[in-house]
């Protein structure tokens, strides 16, 4: 064995052009899969962090009646005991902010859009949600400002509104009574989320409240609390965490939805996940032609050297050794290959991860990718691009390695 | 003592309906220590019955007795085997394996029998090629060898696990006239002096003038068998 891996190597060495060419192809395949698992683990970091900080958050808690209708978004499903449930997730340690969802129409007295409004209770909110530090005009809202209304910047700019800007709300109360009040804009966030920028309406629980004629004080309507969870190191993590704070709220309050943000993004992955499937066809198809070019690279060897295979074999080397020679010539380019394509692949994600790739060219889509995407380490996939590298060249080299076997000593010795 | 031991080796090919008689009822007893050289036209056989006395090809008919033992009906394993322990060869092209040194040339047929340990092996190696007269380029390349350098590794490569036999099949074929004088010199002293058993096939006029016995080939068939005194030998 020992001798065959020495004869190998050295044969893989010796002819380095058709070495090289054979390894870069492998190198780019298998580099090219594992950057772009890093991105698509970066975006759906991104995607799921940015849908946690913007618009769902971390762990939603509603009515199980209202989840069930949730695209009317029903104000008579809210929760029967806000405080109670504010309670149980502050008693686990974790910040939640009361919200009450509705559909209003926005005007600027010409022009009117419909948007689904969030009303939020400010400073509670700005623990769970990133909206406040995404304030990019004016201020986010504040008990102290009342009547005040922040707008998606992209909205303010449909609307031709600036901050300090009277907006006329209308909505459906609880009586479902259309009502409708004024509001001065106290600021415009920009967020990551295209949805939130182009739709987000937010106004204090007690302004709304007024405006949907629902009473204020102890039990006062909340349709959802939402729940901060702290930063997960991976998506796969930050599921785990999720489900075990949900697990952890059910127990403490039976009854009510808890659904945590692998429930929320599901849609969002599912979508990324027949994306990405489209996506690695092309990653697919570089390893096919580097396993063609190994197939290719070790016939020429095969033929280059037929000579050589008859003395081996008059020497004493059974068709088994001729064989193993050849299929260890393919594990040395699979090696060379892979470890080139698994290097590379490494210094690819440590370009995406210290640099990262500004997506504001392509934020004008309805994913939450906007903003720099990162990627992420995945050792699994390297991992996987390296084994993967090895046996496609293994089995690659099956093919030449047969042909090399089958030849007879005395046809060997004899080709010219 | 017999070598080897050739009764009515027949070597018939077949392509379609045409039927070849490439061997046709051989019949040769070598003896140990022999310098014999087989002769005849191109396509009388010679590399045929070599192949088969090097266990590279089965003949159709006939008994083969190596050394006091009948081989018959190996496989290919079986054959691969005999080969590795018993058999060596010297080709006309000397087909070193490029990309091994002249000491891994010559230590190559004893790392594919795997019987002894790699400081032993390294011995023989680096006496076979002090005995071919390569001292210090043991770790020079093929490609860095004149053509009768490269020989005397393969002679080296040939001689190092003590075979039975050493077939050449024209082994001065590519060599110009003084070094192929060399090269049968040198096969011939190693001959006297290990009892070496040479068995050639040739045209060389050269190398038929040193072999102590030829054998003529003709149609398959051998039409002579000469003792001989070489001239190295004369007067001794």
């Amino acid at each position: 064995m020992g001798t065959l891996w020495k004869i190998a190597v050295r044969n893989t060495l010796r002819h380095g052009r058709r070495t090289i060419i054979t390894a870069v192809v492998m190198m780019v395949g298998i580099s090219v899969f594992i950057s772009f698992d890093s991105m698509l683990a970066g975006l759906d970091r991104m995607a799921v962090d940015n849908i946690a900080d913007y618009t769902l958050s971390s762990l939603k808690i509603r009515t199980p009646a209202y989840v069930q209708d949730i695209q009317s978004t029903p104000l008579d499903k809210g929760l029967a005991h806000p405080e109670e449930t504010l309670a149980a997730v502050a008693a686990q340690g974790l910040p939640g902010a009361a919200r009450i969802r509705f559909v209003a129409r926005v005007s600027n007295y010409t022009d009117e859009i419909p948007v689904l409004a969030d009303a939020v209770d400010p400073s509670a909110d700005a623990r769970v949600f990133k909206l406040a530090q995404s304030v990019t005009a004016g201020a986010w809202l504040s008990s102290a400002a009342p009547r005040s209304v922040v707008l998606g910047a992209e909205l303010a700019r449909e609307l031709k509104l600036n901050v300090g800007d009277a907006v006329l709300v209308t909505a459906q109360t609880v009586h479902d009574v259309t009502n409708a009040d004024e509001y001065t804009v106290a600021g415009l966030v920009s967020t990551p989320v295209p949805e939130v920028n182009r739709g987000g309406f937010f106004i204090p629980l007690d302004d709304a409240r007024v405006l949907l004629d629902t009473p204020p004080g102890p039990g006062a309507l909340v349709t959802e609390v939402d729940v901060a969870l702290p930063r997960a190191s991976s998506l796969s993590a930050a599921i785990v965490q999720g489900d075990a704070a949900a697990r952890r709220l059910r127990a403490a309050l039976p009854g009510e939805q808890i659904d945590p943000i692998g429930s929320l993004a599901a849609s969002y992955l599912a979508l990324r996940n027949a994306k990405a499937s489209y996506a690695l066809i092309p990653v697919i198809i570089v390893l096919i032609i580097s396993a063609v070019g190994i197939v290719n690279t070790i016939l020429m060897s095969v033929y280059s050297r037929v000579r050589e295979i008859g003395v081996l074999r008059a020497y004493g080397m059974t068709s088994r050794d001729i064989r193993l020679l050849f299929t260890l010539e393919g594990l040395a380019l699979g090696l060379a290959g892979s470890s080139l394509g698994v290097a590379v692949g490494a210094l690819l994600d440590s370009l995406l991860i210290a640099g990262g790739i500004d997506l504001a060219a392509f934020s004008q889509g309805s994913l939450p990718i906007s903003g720099i995407l990162r990627g992420e380490w995945n050792p699994r996939t390297m991992l996987i691009g390296f084994i993967f590298g090895v046996v496609v060249s293994l089995v690659a080299a099956r093919i030449p390695a047969r042909r090399a076997a089958r030849l007879e000593p005395t046809e060997a010795l004899r080709f010219q | 003592m017999t070598a080897l031991h050739l009764e009515h080796v027949t070597k018939v090919y077949r392509k379609g309906e045409n039927e070849v008689r490439a061997l046709d009822g051989i019949d040769i007893d070598i003896e140990a220590g022999e310098f014999l050289a087989v002769v005849g036209p191109s396509g009388s056989g010679k590399t045929t019955l070599l192949n088969i006395l090097g266990c590279l090809d089965a003949p159709t008919d006939g008994r083969i007795v190596y050394d006091g033992t009948e081989l018959r009906g190996l496989g290919e394993k079986g054959m691969s085997a005999y080969r590795r322990e018993r058999i060596s060869f010297v080709f006309q092209s000397y087909n070193l394996i490029p990309v091994l040194t002249v000491r891994e040339n010559v230590e190559l047929p004893l790392l594919i029998e795997r019987r002894l340990d790699s400081r032993e092996i390294r011995r023989r190696a680096d006496e076979m090629i002090a005995a071919v007269g390569l001292s210090g380029k043991e770790d020079r390349h093929p490609r860095e060898l004149s053509g009768g350098q490269e020989q005397r590794v393969a002679i080296a490569r040939a001689l190092v696990k003590q075979p039975l036999v050493i077939l050449a099949d024209e082994p001065t074929a590519n060599l110009d006239s003084r070094t192929a004088q060399e090269i049968v010199d040198l096969m011939h002293g190693i001959n006297a002096a290990r009892g070496s058993t040479f068995v050639f096939s040739t045209h060389d006029r050269l190398v038929m003038e040193h072999a102590r016995r030829v054998v003529t080939i003709q149609d398959g068939r051998v039409t002579a068998d000469e003792q001989r005194n070489p001239p190295s030998e004369a007067g001794k």
